[in-house]
């Protein structure tokens, strides 16, 4: 089996995707295997704003939000795959997503993503979240990486 | 072998049609480009998933870039299943 890494840090993290808070979803990365799989932990604040408005008195965390955390992770997945010197640019292309529970503020959020494909130009991965020890989502995800000229 | 082709192209057919919607895909004319056809790069990473998973082959980056219609794609996943 490939060897296992981790980043500890959100100063580490920074390092291989684009993403910046306020719209950062991942704390670090507890278990990643180049080329296979990656797994990150995001703890779920109660005081981020989105549950603020999502919703007034019955705080859930948007779906889209998780979606976007899992493909953070995947991102991280694929930088450390496929490093290189150049500016790229990452989508999310096709999602197949079914949400198994409601996720409120306060747990941490366990993310993962492993490859069915993957080359230097995007992948499909198999995604599934889950808190408090139970599965909140699961399904599949196409990523694209665009590099620029 | 012919039988074969036979299959692998109802197979890739098959997930052409899933991933855009469009049925017209299962009679199509095999050399039509897969541009004309509305099958971007990200479809392209989407079939090379789905046949790896049906067929139960690895397919390597050069073969993707390759996909350039049914006829040709049908053509490499063969080379895999000899």
């Amino acid at each position: 089996m490939t060897k296992s890494l981790s980043l500890n840090s959100k100063e580490e993290l920074l390092k291989y995707i684009p993403h910046r808070p306020p719209f950062l979803f991942i704390d670090r990365v507890s278990d990643l295997r180049i080329g296979e799989s990656v797994r990150a932990l995001f703890y779920l604040n109660p005081s981020a704003d989105y549950f603020k408005g999502h919703f007034p008195g019955h705080p859930v965390m948007p779906g889209a939000l998780m979606l976007e955390a899992i493909a953070q992770a995947t991102c991280v997945l694929f930088a450390m795959t496929y490093p290189s010197d150049k500016k790229r640019h990452f989508y999310a292309g096709s999602v197949k997503v079914r949400f198994l529970k409601p996720l409120q503020p306060g747990c941490d959020l366990e993310l993962n993503s492993k490859a069915i494909s993957m080359i230097s130009k995007g992948g499909v991965y198999e995604i599934s979240a889950r808190a408090n020890g139970e599965d909140v989502l699961k399904g599949e995800m196409g990523c694209m990486c665009v590099y620029e000229q | 072998m012919g039988e074969q082709i036979q299959e692998i192209e109802t197979e890739l057919r098959k997930a052409l049609a899933y991933l855009t919607g469009d049925e017209d895909l299962m009679s199509v004319d095999a050399d039509i480009p897969f541009k004309n056809l509305g099958i971007d790069s990200m479809m392209a990473i989407e079939i090379m998933a789905a046949m790896e998973k049906k067929f139960k082959i690895q397919l390597q980056e050069k073969d993707v870039v390759r996909f350039k219609n049914i006829k040709d794609t049908v053509a490499i996943l063969a080379g895999y299943l000899k």
